[in-house]
């Protein structure tokens, strides 16, 4: 069936529009966007020795549910913290990888390897390190997707 | 009276939290008390105090072991505010210099009615073995009830030499060599032992339609053995810090 690309770009265009801003294609409920915006607020508190527990408990009285239209747990709330930080590490890895310049300009070589002795030297710039993921990060990760697996998410 | 079992093992990767993991699921009302380098108990967050112990090298000679012994300061706090059955996690490294504190406030800590017991995770490593006599002579200076647990997962241990070493106040039980399949395995290292004895049963489907009927029986079977065996392992300190 051949397509209307004048419709198609109408369309896609309102659709973009209408999509959420954030690249997360499976956001079911508003608590992962909800935890995801409060992310600084709720470290903080961590950092200040208020539990989990606690915080899954101030969340639910703003009224944030989980599955089922239960209050926020403790538990809930730690997999889905685990599941943004992983995620958030892994773009981050991605971006540094997209802004390495001696992967930019690499060309493939092409017949002799030797190099002509009047050409400059490609000098890339230094590259930082990605920030490597904490071990707790991972241990969340690990539990976000034990979480998976046993789909109570 | 608030009892408070310390869990220690300077030596890493001795099982030391695998233990803390079966007495928190024998004792599911007991607070949990994390002093470490990084936060491990992450499934036990709702139960959970976790005070990181964080303090560079440099810092502690520098300050001549004040660096150290500030970082302690919230962990004794939070036992002195203890009124229930409470497991500390002591971290490989902070047992040593954590004890004596213990020790140095015992009286203080008596007078609020909190009593103590000692858990040593021992395996036949050297550096375990080396460390476990050490750790409970440092706790017998102060009242303490006495536990190790010889883990005998990855290699045997001569148990009667090992009593001989400990002495004969320490309560010794062992946690066996198992075999684990490596699915189960690798759930086990992802969520510890809350999801067994919570989630797995209500799981089985799930888990038959992610890795087939007989592997999934398997991984139930071999996931709610192992938890049993950690369980029967702590079961004398647990006993002791139910009162």
């Amino acid at each position: 069936m051949p397509l209307d690309p004048k419709r198609l770009l109408r369309d896609a265009k309102k659709a973009q529009i209408a999509r959420p801003t954030s690249t997360v294609g499976r956001e079911t409920t508003g608590v992962t966007r909800a935890v995801r915006a409060a992310l600084p607020t709720l470290r903080k508190l961590r950092e200040a020795g208020v539990t989990w527990a606690a915080i899954a408990q101030a969340m639910s009285e703003q009224g944030l549910r989980q599955k089922g239209d239960l209050p926020l747990t403790a538990s809930r709330l730690t997999a889905i913290v685990g599941q943004i930080e992983a995620q958030q590490h892994r773009r981050t890895v991605a971006a540094a990888a997209r802004r390495r310049p001696d992967l930019a300009d690499a060309r493939p070589l092409v017949g002799s390897v030797s190099r002509d002795p009047s050409a400059p030297v490609h000098d890339p710039a230094p590259v930082t390190p990605a920030p490597h993921p904490s071990a707790e990060t991972i241990r969340r990760a690990g539990l976000a997707e034990l979480n998976r697996i046993l789909k109570k998410v | 009276m608030p009892r408070i079992l310390l869990v220690a093992q300077d030596k890493g990767g001795a099982g030391k939290t695998l233990l803390v993991r079966g007495l928190a699921e024998c004792l599911p009302s007991a607070r949990l008390i994390e002093i470490e380098s990084d936060h491990r108990l992450i499934e036990l967050d709702d139960r959970l105090a976790f005070f990181p112990v964080r303090a560079a090298r440099q810092e502690i000679e520098r300050s001549g072991g004040q660096a150290a012994r500030a970082e302690f300061d919230a962990p004794l706090n939070a036992i002195a505010a203890a009124t229930g059955p409470t497991i500390v996690d002591i971290g490989a490294n902070a047992a040593a210099s954590f004890l004596p504190m213990i020790h140095t406030a015992s009286a203080r800590y008596a007078r609020r009615d909190i009593s103590f017991g000692l858990l040593v995770a021992v395996t036949s490593a050297s550096g375990a073995l080396a460390s476990a006599p050490a750790l409970i002579d440092l706790a017998r200076p102060f009242p303490a009830a006495l536990f190790a647990v010889a883990n005998e997962v990855e290699n045997p241990l001569d148990l009667k030499a090992l009593k001989t070493t400990l002495g004969k106040d320490v309560a010794l039980s062992r946690l066996a060599k198992l075999s684990l399949d490596q699915r189960a395995n690798e759930l086990l290292e992802k969520g510890g032992l809350r999801f067994i004895g919570e989630d797995l049963a209500a799981a089985e489907p799930a888990l038959s339609e992610r890795y087939g009927f007989s592997e999934a029986g398997r991984m139930l079977e071999d996931l709610t053995g192992f938890r049993a065996s950690v369980m029967e392992a702590v079961a004398p300190a647990a006993r002791w810090l139910e009162g």
